[in-house]
C-alpha cells in the first residue's frame, strides 16, 4: 500500500466520521465574543470591588476614632471635677513588677543602739 | 465592546482568515475530543476566547492555520485532556462490546470506523501528524509547529505512523 493509498482511505475514513455537520462560524464566534466581555465586565466589577474594600478596610484602620484628631490631648483638673464621668488611667502606667514586700524590701535593722541621741 | 474591535488584542488576525479554516478547525477539534460534536464546540469556543482576548498572540511567524491548530491541541491537551482520555476509553471499549456496529453509534460505516480505529491505535504523536499532514493539508513542518515539537521528531513519528498504517491497512483489506 503506498503513501498515495493511505492517504486516500485516511480521508475517506475521516470524512465518514467527521459528517458534513459543522456549527456555524458566526454563532461560535459570537459565543465567544459575549463568553470574552462577561468575563471581562467580571473582572471588572471584582476589580472594582476589591480596590472599594481596601479603601474601606484603610480608611477605617486610619480613620482618628471618637474625634480624636490624632493629637496628644490631656485633662485639666477643672474638667476632670466638673465632670460626672472619669475614665480610669491607662493599665500602661500601672508598675509592671508588683514588689514582694515581704521578700525583697530591706530588713530593717533591728537594734535599739543610739547614735548622737538618735536610734539607728 | 463591538463586533469590529473584537480582535483588537490580536491586530495579525482577521475574522474572515478564521472562518476561512473554520471547518477544518472543527475537524481538528473533533478528533480532540474523541468525537464527541458538544465538547469539539465548547473547545473551539475556547480557542476563539483565546484568541479576542489575546491570551494567545499570533505574531505572524507560522501561518494562520498552524497558529490556530496550536491553540486549539494547546487547550485540548490541558482542559479537555481528562476528558477526552475517558472519552477514548469509552469509545474503544463501546467499540469493542458492540464490534458488529449495530445501531447506537453515530457512525455507519463499519470500514470507514475499522480505518481510523487503526489510526488511533498509534500513539498520540503518531496519530496527529498522520491527520494533519494526509487529512488537514499540512506540510511536516507545520504539523510539528502545531504539535510543539521539532521537525526532525516530527518526521520521524511521520515516518513510523505511515508504515504501521500502512500494515494495518493491508491487514484490514486482506480480512476484508
Amino acid at each position: 500500500m503506498n503513501d498515495k493509498e493511505v492517504k486516500q482511505e485516511l480521508r475517506e475514513a475521516l470524512q465518514m466520521m467527521q459528517g458534513d455537520d459543522v456549527p456555524e462560524f458566526d454563532v461560535l464566534w459570537a459565543s465567544a465574543v459575549a463568553q470574552h466581555r462577561a468575563s471581562r465586565l467580571r473582572y471588572q466589577r471584582f476589580a472594582g470591588f476589591a480596590t472599594a474594600a481596601a479603601i474601606a478596610v484603610t480608611a477605617f484602620m486610619i480613620w482618628p476614632l471618637n474625634g480624636n484628631n490624632g493629637t496628644a490631648s490631656y485633662l485639666t483638673e477643672e474638667d476632670l471635677m466638673s465632670s460626672t464621668q472619669w475614665l480610669a488611667p491607662s493599665d500602661v502606667l500601672l508598675p509592671k513588677h508588683q514588689y514582694d514586700i515581704y521578700g525583697e524590701l530591706p530588713v530593717l535593722i533591728e537594734t535599739n543602739d543610739v547614735d548622737e541621741g538618735s536610734l539607728l | 465592546m463591538k463586533d469590529d474591535d473584537a480582535l483588537a488584542n490580536n491586530p495579525q488576525v482577521s475574522q474572515k482568515a478564521l472562518e476561512a479554516i473554520h471547518g477544518q478547525l472543527y475537524g481538528w477539534a473533533l478528533t480532540r475530543c474523541g468525537f464527541d460534536r458538544s465538547a469539539a464546540e465548547d473547545l473551539m469556543q475556547e480557542a476563539y476566547v483565546a484568541v479576542i482576548s489575546g491570551a494567545a498572540r499570533f505574531d505572524n511567524k507560522s501561518s494562520l492555520k498552524t497558529f490556530v491548530f496550536g491553540v486549539v491541541q494547546n487547550l485540548a491537551r490541558s482542559r479537555f485532556r481528562q476528558i477526552a482520555v475517558r472519552m477514548r476509553l469509552v469509545t474503544s471499549y463501546a467499540a469493542d462490546t458492540e464490534d458488529a456496529g449495530a445501531g447506537g453509534a453515530e457512525v455507519d460505516d463499519k470500514e470507514s470506523r475499522q480505518v481510523w480505529k487503526a489510526v488511533e491505535a498509534l500513539p498520540a504523536r503518531q496519530r496527529d501528524i498522520t491527520e494533519l499532514v494526509f487529512c488537514r493539508e499540512m506540510t511536516i513542518e507545520e504539523a510539528s509547529a502545531v504539535m510543539g515539537v521539532s521537525v526532525g521528531t516530527g518526521r520521524v513519528h511521520y515516518d513510523r505512523a505511515k508504515k504501521a498504517l500502512a500494515g494495518k491497512l493491508t491487514a484490514l483489506r486482506e480480512i476484508d
